[in-house]
């Protein structure tokens, strides 16, 4: 830990030369993974995202246009606005359904690696495969799931073909993938010290004053890692919808485009019309997004308790 | 994050590595076994094996892309065949792309395209040009002697586009409706007289309509959609060619759509909705006219086809689209898959001489009578293997006639078939009027139309 | 369930009253848990088991209103079936071929490179470090578009080369989870070989990849999982349709043939193997790996 200090001194002695190639040889894989396909494409992009390039015809400089098309794209709102409202709801619900569920759990209830197998299971399937099935089961006239319903009294909701349901259809879907999370907050859970928690018990405190009190600090930095993991990858969220509307005629995003997500309007309009310098500017906006939305729970996360620093 | 990055787990035992790896080649050895299994035969197969199976050296190999699939790509097949047989320094290895058109385009602009495409509708044909996409085929029709002599002219002149000839189709498309007179007796209607004008089909569609006890549909009469065909049919247009302005904004355009989503507001949107999203397989028995649930479709001459080979049994009629006063009676909206040569193929000489080979009267007529298309070209079209049926003839009938439109050559009509089928969505799902959805396609496709033609 | 309530209270009479409330009190919370986890966990199979009971179906009993919950005679036929009408095998066959050379070229990259980043001193690591880390932070979008045009260049457009090539230049992810287990390893072993005269190459080699193999097991796991689910990528870059990987084929299976909804649901399960047996096999492993990227406090 103390390199990072010495890389201030201003000349290398032959010592440190020879660990510095050394070094470098080890992580040159990475370095040129880095320069071929983060760096130099990062570059590459920002130019492609002011010109006018569909591949076939050579890019054809336009400034700002593109990024003014973005301000007036009705379309690319759509897809914004979905994006966001899965980040902004359908996250948190469940990052906080992965999180009870590991609760449960964790009270060392009989059967856990049955448990934990059900849970994880759907989490490594191919996705393409579990939507298929799910394509079937919200189905609107023989779905299970409405048959279900009706049973209640409930009537037929088109889960899939009704804009107001399509997004909390695909929100219910998302808990069944969260056999990752759950197992992360597992370990996490099974981290937190006994004697903590027995001295909580000792001071008197019920179940629910141990999760806020104790158990909760304790994993906090395993729920920030998670919430930034998946904020990351929500802004990308692509393959689920992408198989759900996907239809004969390459046109995706269901009904009203509801179901329309950032990623996949980029991919259409790079790999469907090749409008390959507008998607740069997309692309680039939301390389911006991410870096900010990280940048702010980086700076919100006070409440983010760690052991080392006691 | 570096504080955090300093603990690690350590459980992981040298048996679970073993055990991994021995699944892990256990699956691996599974799928080299079971590799050479392969089926043949598969509709959707068509590249696996085959890719040089029947290729020799010296030979031209011709990668060719098709839309069709089912019986109909195996009709197609037969032609590839005796394409190859009778061209033995040629061969043709024909895959379909059904379900993925965009394919096409993914491969032409990724610079690997095929030889040969027909999964390219007669509506992206100008789209795909304009983006230099294609190889024009202007100067190999010209030294085959093919000067469009023969061939009905409106497909003729479709494949024109600033002085050249992009694409040849040989099948083509008439529009009509089909109907089930079982069904019309069954609820008091005349089989024999079927509606002649939008009101009368009003008025048979309610009384085809059947709901179950709560309420949900169980059978309608028909559900009208596609602005492309209604809205010519209420005799609207969609784009002036002199002033370069889109006009999807129409008020018969309007109406016809403001019409048709009267049928969603009177069965309800999300009823509607539930209803299509349990149909089956349109290349199927359970395709939903077979199956009773339509009484009433929106299909084209190649339905007597599917009907002999879904529904052998079931007595089918077709009636051109009823249109209102003041619209246009026997209107029809042709389309259809044309053949073209991408930019970037190595051996187009040999890709112009099968689309030449298939245009040939004979092997258009066959092919399009084991599939019942409308062989574009005027003599195979006048066989009576084809307009012996009364239907057929209509189809074609339809076609020769002043109302047959097809699509408008600009560069962005796929964006205006894309922004149409949006409106019409919004509109049926109660989202706009459908005033403000096409004025607002207009505008759009307007927009990207200038800056293309700038 | 209820050999766990009906343990004989008789022991915990003999307790002070207030334990033995607490023990009542935990006892209920566990059965409440075990009576949500249960009801959960039935919801989560639910999907498998729907698919397997659709996939047996005939086209006609598929849409029967209500559904029968399992088929009346069981159309096992429909497995076969399903293989027949896509070429299955063939698509298993290129997704394997691909899974194996990312797994190979993982596993040599994030070893060497988490190595360095851990073992090696060498000025600058950190900040180097945490610059590589950061790149978990660019989406692929940004980078898609530039490195779609160069394999378009090299002509692998439609060749697995896009997908595979990458694999050989390191994982942030997965250099992270190697560079962690590095860390635990005592820093003895390797100072005894370099006074024993091995160059740095050679401890890796001799000493520390032996002891790396575990994580380099969940390493494979991980890789071989999140390939063979890939969707994006071989959706840019298989343009050719014999090349396509299982996901592709049947995203594009479903486009075609979507409604024939029993053989959907025959390959779908058929799909669903692989990582299904995979993680019955090497259970541990997985779990172990998912504690170890899940950074602990």
């Amino acid at each position: 830990m103390a390199a990072a200090a010495q890389v201030q001194r201003p000349r290398f002695s032959k010592k440190k030369w020879q660990s510095f190639l050394v070094g470098l040889a080890f992580i040159s894989p990475a370095v040129i993974g880095f320069l071929a396909f983060a760096a130099w494409p990062i570059v590459q992009s920002l130019y492609y995202s002011f010109t006018d390039y569909n591949v076939l015809q050579p890019p054809n400089f336009i400034g700002l246009d593109n990024y003014r098309d973005l301000v007036n794209d009705r379309i690319y709102h759509t897809a914004l606005f979905n994006t966001f409202y899965m980040v902004v709801i359908g996250l948190p619900i469940h990052l906080i359904f992965d999180f009870l569920m590991a609760l449960l759990l964790a009270t060392q209830i009989r059967g856990l690696s049955l448990y934990r197998t059900i849970f994880y299971l759907p989490s490594i399937t191919p996705v393409v495969a579990a939507a298929i099935v799910w394509l079937w089961i919200f189905n609107g006239q023989y779905g299970i799931l409405n048959t279900i319903l009706g049973w209640f009294g409930v009537q037929r909701i088109g889960w899939l073909t009704d804009p107001n349901y399509t997004k909390p259809s695909l929100i219910f879907m998302g808990m069944w993938f969260g056999g990752n999370t759950i197992l992360i907050y597992l370990a996490g859970l099974r981290d937190v010290p006994v004697s903590l928690l027995e001295a909580a018990d000792l001071d008197g405190a019920g179940a629910l004053q141990k999760t806020f009190n104790v158990t909760l600090p304790m994993i906090s930095p395993v729920i920030f890692y998670t919430l930034i993991i998946n904020v990351i990858a929500y802004f990308q969220y692509f393959t689920e919808a992408w198989v759900l509307t996907a239809t004969r005629d390459g046109a995706a995003g269901g009904p009203l485009n509801s179901m329309l997500f950032y990623a996949m309007y980029l991919y259409q309009s790079a790999f469907q019309q090749f409008k390959m310098g507008y998607a740069s500017a997309q692309a680039w906006v939301l390389f911006a997004i991410v870096l900010v939305a990280t940048a702010v729970l980086f700076r919100s996360s006070g409440w983010v308790y760690y052991r080392s620093e006691e | 994050m570096s504080e955090q990055i300093v603990s690690g787990h350590r459980s992981l035992t040298r048996r679970n590595f073993l055990q991994m790896m021995g699944a892990g080649s256990a699956v691996m050895a599974l799928a080299a076994c079971a590799a050479p299994i392969t089926p043949a035969g598969a509709p959707a197969a068509g590249g696996e094996a085959a890719a040089g199976g029947g290729a020799q050296t010296g030979q031209a190999f011709l990668n060719y892309w098709t839309g069709w699939s089912g019986f109909e790509y195996d009709e197609l097949q037969k032609m590839v065949d005796k394409f190859n047989e009778a061209n033995p320094d040629t061969f043709v290895n024909m895959s379909t792309v059904f379900g993925q058109y965009d394919k096409v385009l993914t491969a032409i602009a990724g610079g690997n395209p095929p030889d040969v495409v027909s999964a390219i509708w007669l509506r992206q044909l100008v789209s795909m040009a304009a983006r230099d996409g294609l190889q024009p085929l202007t100067p190999y029709a010209e030294a085959a002697g093919i000067t469009g002599e023969g061939y009905f002219p409106q497909f003729w002149n479709a494949w024109q586009y600033e002085g050249d000839l992009w694409g040849m189709m040989i099948t083509s498309n008439s529009q009509v409706i089909a109907y089930q007179p079982a069904i019309f007796q069954e609820v008091g209607l005349d089989p024999a007289a079927p509606p002649q004008n939008t009101a009368e089909l009003d008025a048979a569609s309610q009384a085809l309509e059947k709901m179950d006890a709560a309420g949900n549909i169980e059978r309608v009469g028909l559900l009208p959609a596609g602005l492309t065909w209604w809205g010519r049919v209420f005799g609207g247009n969609f784009y002036d060619e002199t002033n370069k302005q889109i006009t999807a904004n129409d008020p018969k355009v309007v109406a016809s759509l403001e019409w048709m989503n009267t049928y969603r507001e009177r069965l309800g949107p999300e009823k509607v909705a539930a209803f299509q999203s349990g149909f089956g397989d349109f290349m199927s028995t359970q395709n939903s006219f077979f199956a009773g649930k339509e009484a009433m479709t929106q299909v084209g001459e190649w339905f007597i086809q599917f009907q002999k080979q879904f529904a052998p049994d079931l007595v089918m009629e077709f009636i051109a689209a009823p249109a209102p006063e003041g619209g246009r009676e026997n209107c029809t909206a042709f389309d259809g898959s044309v053949f073209t040569i991408p930019v970037g193929v190595k051996n187009a000489d040999a890709s112009w001489e099968f689309i030449r080979w298939l245009s040939e009267d004979q092997n258009m007529g066959d092919f399009c009578y084991a599939i019942q298309n409308v062989p574009p070209k005027l003599a195979p079209a006048s066989e009576e293997r084809f307009v012996g049926d009364p239907r057929f003839q209509m189809a074609v009938d339809l076609l020769n006639g002043p109302n047959a439109f097809g699509p408008d050559k600009m560069p962005v009509n796929d964006l205006l078939y894309t922004r149409l089928d949006e409106a019409q969505s919004a509109v049926f799902n109660g989202q706009m009027s459908a005033q403000d959805a096409l004025d607002r396609v207009t505008q759009e496709v307007q927009a990207e139309l200038d800056k293309q033609l700038k | 369930m209820s050999a766990e309530l009906l343990t004989p209270a008789a022991p915990a009479a003999t307790r002070p009253s207030g334990l033995s409330s607490r023990r009542n009190r935990e006892r209920l919370t566990k059965a409440i848990a075990y009576l949500i986890c249960s009801l959960i966990a039935v919801a989560f199979v639910f999907p498998l088991y729907w698919m397997v009971s659709t996939a047996l179906k005939t086209d006609a009993e598929v849409f029967l209103v209500p559904p029968s919950l399992w088929p009346a005679n069981a159309q096992w036929q429909n497995f076969p079936a399903a293989t027949n009408y896509i070429p299955f095998w063939g698509y298993m066959l290129n997704t394997f071929v691909i899974c194996a050379l990312t797994i190979v070229g993982t596993v040599i990259s994030c070893s060497l490179v988490a190595y360095g980043f851990a073992r090696v001193r060498w000025p600058g690591r950190n900040i180097a470090f945490v610059i590589y880390l950061s790149t978990i932070m660019l989406p692929p979008q940004v980078t898609m578009i530039p490195l779609y045009i160069v394999f378009r260049r090299l002509g692998w457009v439609g060749t697995m080369w896009p997908l595979v090539v990458p694999a050989f230049f390191g994982n942030v992810v997965y250099v992270f989870l190697l560079r962690q287990f590095f860390m635990t390893i005592p820093n003895e072993l390797s100072d005894a070989a370099r006074i024993d005269g091995a160059n740095e190459f050679g401890i890796f080699r001799r000493i520390m990849l032996p002891l790396l193999k575990p994580a380099l097991a969940s390493v494979a796991l991980f890789t071989f999982v999140a390939t063979y689910r890939d969707f994006l990528g071989p959706l840019i870059y298989l343009t050719d349709e014999t090349q396509w990987t299982i996901s592709l084929g049947l995203k594009m299976f479903q486009n075609m043939y979507g409604l024939q909804w029993q053989l959907m649901m025959a390959a779908s399960a058929l799909t669903m193997i692989p990582t299904v047996v995979l993680f019955f096999l090497a259970q541990r492993t997985f779990i172990e790996g998912i504690a170890l990227t899940g950074i602990k406090g």
